[in-house]
């Protein structure tokens, strides 16, 4: 018996020695070298990364695109214009009323540029997508002149995406989706006219109760006070007839208003405001109305 | 014994378990390689005094081909030209091991429209790609190889010469050549070499950068195709050769101006293009296709059909001349001339198909608005251009495109075929 143990341990000890190989590991092929930035490069890292930890992609990089969709890279000459009119109608207001640290954790930690639009299969252009709370990727950067209506849309796009971003991490009050639960997949159907008659802030926000939420933010914050004013308080909603077309009245030539439902529409859209803005402020303390007038303030 | 046995086996089992039986067929391990060929695609790009050419085709199927030359700089930079017009740009590249090592064009640049969803068909663009895959080197090293990322078309960089970059430049008037020889001259278009058995009508079709090519098939019958093409200074070449018959293939081909007349430069070949005054080919479906559609169309091409009607010019600011021809019905058959405020037209009362590829109109009278046809018609010009329109002889439809792009055409007048028009739908199918 204690032979048989004494050759097993000898076997034993053999196999695990002799089978056991050192090979030397030799130089690392990960480059950990200093990257070369170039001046563009070194923009973004002094205003984007070193401040807020946010990394831009402007250099083509499709493991971030939809490959299936044919796109560009942006023009060298774009980058740093947009990125400058981002940084001070998005992140700097935010900063300013939500505070550095805020920032820091929240906003996006990646910025997808891309050049080209990025059509839909029914003609229509994506002018920005966010995935997860970590990236946001912007098109039409071509497109977009400093002052110009596209930089605007992106604006709002961005606006749109963070406070997805936000309601995700801490979700707002389930009274906003009471308000107005008839939400459709056909908002499309449906002109900015129409769609505030019905106390939806613009058409696209009768998608859901999500994008209602996120809509009325990002319509708040690229309206100026007295505009968004203007806008809830010029609501005029027709009379119909049977056959659903407005009512004209030919004795003081204008269109016969529906008090009852003019009055519906904008105490809607005040209570979605008010529960919108409390949110704000009771889950992040800013106050809307102060970050809606900086941002005004810094508009082209 | 057990024992021995059970040593020796074991002994065995230690000795197979532990031998090193794998058999290294690289030099290096993978990681290393791709390194060393990244390095040397960027050494390559780098190292030619006066960059690149290449001649790009961002989808062969159905678009024709595109030049470019290219100077890759250390700093990441890159210029470049294309023959599409006069104009230079500076962005960034970089060459990166992905799926192998990949020539990255950055940020956008003229090679980009090779992609943009704007140029091309709206919202899908020309199909091309913005990173080219490297398939390795000529042995002379005066070669690149590469084939795009996605869909794997190859696309070869050839170094440059100083002079590319100013004979970029030069390719449009090719390209405007293979579509118009200027002066008067037949329309028909035929390629023919030595020895061959095939002749091909050619149609230039500028907005794809493709020819179409009609021929007549061994047993007799229309048959045709399209190929991409692209420019050099000299001329212009296929896609890829296509067969003349009797072995014989042609790809290249240079403009020999004195002579107004293509010359097929491919080794072994004698072969040209010239104008002729009558087509060897009946092109199929054509009298049909005419039918079916609304055509407008915008200016008159024919030097010689403009010189016969130059005194119409004289009435007033032509606008421009417009066909309609919806089938069966009568309401929208018309020649129409518009001239700034106000038009007249001649109806047609009959098309009369007179063969696979041929019509005949029939003058359904005078209409207009504002003129007096008695006044109108005395002018010279006017009675040339009906007189023209309405030959008994007829005309030949000559196809350019048939569908994706909408259906253009050419008429061809069967007594002079130095006359012709050209229609460009505005009705799609």
């Amino acid at each position: 018996m204690m032979k048989k143990i004494i050759c097993l341990l000898i076997t034993g000890v053999m196999l695990i020695t002799s089978c056991t190989k050192e090979e030397e590991l030799g130089d690392s092929l990960i480059d950990t070298s200093t990257p070369q930035l170039n001046p563009i490069d070194q923009w973004i890292r002094d205003n984007y990364t070193t401040p807020y930890n946010i990394e831009v992609k402007y250099r083509w990089d499709d493991s971030e695109l939809d490959n299936s969709r044919p796109l560009t890279p942006p023009e060298v000459d774009r980058v740093i214009p947009f990125l400058e009119a981002i940084k001070e109608l998005w992140i700097e207001p935010y900063v300013m009323h939500g505070g550095a640290d805020f920032v820091k954790t929240y906003i996006p930690k990646l910025i997808v540029l891309v050049g080209s639009h990025n059509y839909n299969a029914n003609g229509s252009i994506v002018l920005g997508q966010a995935e997860g709370g970590r990236k946001i990727t912007i098109f039409d950067l071509n497109y977009m002149e400093e002052d110009d209506k596209e930089l605007l849309k992106s604006l709002k796009t961005i606006h749109h995406e963070f406070a997805h971003i936000l309601h995700q991490t801490v979700t707002y009050s389930i009274e906003y989706q009471e308000l107005t639960p008839e939400y459709t997949t056909t908002w499309f159907n449906f002109s900015n006219k129409e769609a505030l008659s019905k106390g939806f802030i613009t058409p696209y926000s009768m998608k859901s109760p999500d994008e209602d939420f996120v809509e009325m933010a990002s319509e708040f914050l690229m309206h100026s006070k007295d505009d968004w004013d203007a806008l809830i308080d010029g609501i005029q909603v027709y009379k119909l007839d049977e056959y659903g077309n407005p009512i004209f009245d030919w004795t003081t030539f204008t269109y016969v208003i529906d008090e009852e439902k003019t009055n519906k529409a904008k105490s809607l859209l005040r209570e979605k405001q008010d529960i919108m803005i409390n949110y704000f402020l009771q889950v992040w303390n800013i106050d809307m109305y102060n970050l809606q007038e900086e941002i005004a303030n810094r508009l082209p | 014994m057990k024992k021995i046995i059970f040593i020796l086996t074991s002994i065995t089992f230690l000795l197979y378990g532990c031998s090193d039986s794998t058999t290294e067929v690289f030099d290096a391990p993978a990681d290393v390689r791709v390194n060393e060929k990244v390095s040397e695609l960027k050494n390559l790009l780098v190292s030619s005094e006066h960059g690149w050419t290449a001649n790009y085709y961002p989808n062969p199927e159905v678009f024709g081909g595109f030049s470019f030359v290219f100077k890759f700089n250390a700093d990441e930079t890159v210029e470049m030209v294309w023959d599409i017009r006069e104009e230079d740009n500076l962005s960034y590249y970089s060459v990166k091991a992905i799926d192998g090592p990949t020539l990255k064009f950055d940020t956008y640049s003229l090679f980009s429209k090779m992609t943009d969803p704007e140029v091309g068909q709206e919202g899908q663009g020309l199909g091309g790609e913005q990173e080219l895959i490297y398939q390795g080197a000529s042995v002379d090293g005066n070669e690149l190889y590469f084939k795009g990322k996605v869909r794997g078309v190859p696309i070869t960089f050839t170094k440059a010469e100083e002079q590319d970059w100013q004979d970029i430049n030069t390719f449009k008037t090719m390209e405007t050549t293979l579509k118009e020889v200027s002066g008067v001259h037949p329309f028909y278009k035929v390629l023919s070499v030595e020895g061959g058995t095939r002749e091909y009508i050619l149609v230039f079709y500028e907005d794809a950068r493709r020819v179409y090519c009609y021929y007549m098939n061994e047993s007799g019958q229309p048959e045709e195709f399209d190929i991409g093409v692209n420019f050099s200074a000299e001329g212009f070449e296929f896609y890829e050769p296509i067969d003349m018959g009797g072995g014989k293939k042609v790809r290249c081909f240079k403009f020999d101006e004195a002579n107004s007349k293509y010359l097929v430069v491919d080794p072994g070949v004698n072969g040209e293009i010239v104008f002729k005054e009558e087509s060897p080919v009946v092109f199929k479906d054509a009298a049909d296709l005419y039918f079916s559609v609304a055509f407008v169309y915008s200016s008159f091409d024919s030097p010689k059909l403009i010189s016969q009607i130059q005194e119409m010019f004289t009435i007033d600011d032509l606008q421009y001349f417009f066909y309609s021809a919806y089938k069966n019905n009568p309401d929208y058959q018309e020649f129409k001339i518009f001239f700034k405020g106000t038009s007249f037209s001649w109806n047609i009362s009959e098309f009369e198909k007179t063969g696979e590829d041929s019509v005949v109109f029939h003058d359904g009278g005078f209409s207009s608005r504002d003129y007096d046809e008695a006044t109108i018609t005395s002018n010279a010009g006017v009675q040339a251009l009906h007189d023209i329109l309405f030959d008994p002889n007829g005309w030949t439809v000559v196809p350019i495109t048939k569908d994706d792009f909408g259906k253009r055409c050419y008429l061809v007048s069967n007594s002079d075929s130095s006359i012709y028009m050209r229609f460009d739908s505005d009705v799609f199918e």
